[in-house]
């Protein structure tokens, strides 16, 4: 396999809701994998600094990536930040959370499930909106684990 | 039987008369401290035992208690309230009671019920109206071994198995307000308030909250709610006990829970199609995309509601408020 085609393999997964792909031979073994949590394993030229779009929010220009998880959405269903509509947010960018600690509430058909914490660390994104809709595996949050 | 079903079945037969302590000792094979403590339990539990010296114990009254002793005695279920069965004269809410017990590992059919909630709860931070002794609160865990997909099912056999329960037991019409509210002649009687805790890696445990509004006057009511309310006593006069019908409803329950897990999801989607008030009406949904006005015409195979939006487009919805436009309204 040539640089060519593995060029065109990443465009392919870029263009596509795909976050990893894996091409094995006898003789050849490629994973690409897209995501914030590991950009290091897509295996293209590093583009000049200029070309660089500033996508970046500031806390992860700091953060080594691969300290960042995501919490992902097990059902489709609507985005609930607080138990109700009065109260505060489980959880705000920047502060600590714990393992276990309920981070939102996903509803589908008046079924309320509690998304709690795979990791101790801090907050870093909420990916959602308030009473939005979100998909089966859609990321919710990204923590940098502690 | 345990002991103390024993002392109870001795004193319920012999209503209004005196039982002594050393003929119910002897006939149980248990010391009658023993007697005395299972007592002692029994009007903890809310039972109205007199106890005199040299006379011994009198039961009052015919108790309609969801208790263990009461409801356990000629329920029919394999799983639910059958390892173990909480109960209190009065909890925060039987819903967070039962999810703190799930969190520490509690087994699958795990009931919790109380006569009185303090912080009984609806959905996003709403309240459940639950004075003492009027209604069923209970709450039930499951542990479910299906794929994450289908877990949005639950509400909606909660639903049918309270409603089948309902019009069973009692000949009431109840009928389903998509997705899980019971109604009968347009009133709220019940609220399921079902909550989960799942990951990518599955369910870690489910928690089905019942609430029923059983022997309140309508006037008990409390002014402002989001439905007009009413309760079993005010729609049917011959009543059958709270204990008679909360076995019906952890049966029922049950039964199409099972369903559910052996992937027969049929038997319920169809009843809680026949039972539903809102297909073959027009409906106004206040959905997490916005509001959508148009005729509700079917569920689909989740259960989702499908609706003929009034620009034409079809739409499948699985969250929202949903109210029944009435006709002569029909310019919102």
């Amino acid at each position: 396999m040539n640089l060519e085609e593995i060029r065109e393999l990443v465009m392919l997964l870029d263009k596509t809701s795909l976050t990893e792909l894996k091409v094995e031979t006898e003789d050849f073994k490629l994973t690409l994998r897209k995501g914030l949590s590991r950009p290091e394993a897509i295996p293209i030229p590093e583009p000049k600094a200029e070309d660089k779009m500033p996508v970046l929010l500031p806390s992860r220009e700091v953060t080594p990536a691969q300290e960042l998880v995501s919490i992902s959405s097990p059902m489709v269903g609507t985005y609930y930040q607080a138990p109700s509509p009065d109260s505060e947010p489980f959880v705000k960018v920047g502060d600590i959370v714990n393992k276990g600690q309920t981070l939102c509430i996903v509803e589908a058909m008046k079924l309320m499930n509690d998304i709690k914490s795979d990791y101790d660390g801090t907050m870093v994104e909420v990916a959602v909106e308030n009473g939005q809709p979100v998909e089966y595996n859609q990321v919710l949050f990204w923590i940098k684990r502690s | 039987m345990t002991t103390r079903q024993a002392i109870l079945d001795a004193l319920k037969g012999n209503p209004g008369t005196w039982v002594s302590g050393a003929a119910l000792s002897e006939r149980l094979k248990v010391s009658r401290t023993a007697v005395w403590k299972h007592i002692k339990h029994l009007v903890a539990d809310g039972y109205e035992i007199e106890s005199a010296p040299k006379k011994g114990y009198r039961l009052g009254g015919a108790p309609d208690l969801l208790s263990p002793d009461e409801v356990g005695d000629g329920l029919a279920t394999e799983i639910l309230g059958r390892q173990d069965f909480l109960y209190f004269r009065e909890i925060g809410s039987t819903n967070d009671h039962a999810k703190h017990l799930a969190q520490q590992g509690a087994p699958e059919g795990t009931v919790v019920a109380a006569e009185k909630q303090t912080a009984g709860r609806g959905r996003r931070g709403r309240t459940w109206f639950s004075p003492a002794g009027k209604g069923i609160y209970v709450s039930i865990i499951l542990r479910p071994a299906m794929p994450l997909q289908q877990l949005a099912r639950i509400p909606l056999v909660a639903a049918v198995a309270l409603a089948e329960t309902l019009r069973g037991v009692l000949n009431l019409d109840a009928r389903i307000k998509w997705p899980n509210d019971i109604l009968v002649h347009n009133r709220k009687i019940a609220g399921i308030l079902s909550e989960a805790v799942a990951d990518m890696d599955g369910i870690n445990y489910v928690v089905v909250g019942f609430g029923l509004n059983y022997y309140n006057d309508p006037g008990d009511f409390p002014v402002g709610l989001r439905m007009p309310a009413t309760s079993v006593q005010a729609e049917q006069p011959q009543l059958v006990s709270r204990v008679r019908l909360l076995q019906s409803l952890l049966y029922n329950m049950e039964q199409f829970y099972q369903q559910l897990l052996e992937g027969d999801f049929d038997i319920a989607l169809t009843k809680a199609k026949s039972l539903s008030m809102v297909l073959g009406q027009e409906v106004r949904l206040e959905g997490s995309q916005g509001p959508i006005t148009g005729n509700a015409i079917d569920l689909s195979e989740d259960g989702y509601l499908v609706v003929v939006a009034r620009d034409g487009s079809v739409q499948t919805v699985m969250s929202g408020e949903i109210e029944v436009v009435e006709p002569g309204s029909s310019n919102r």
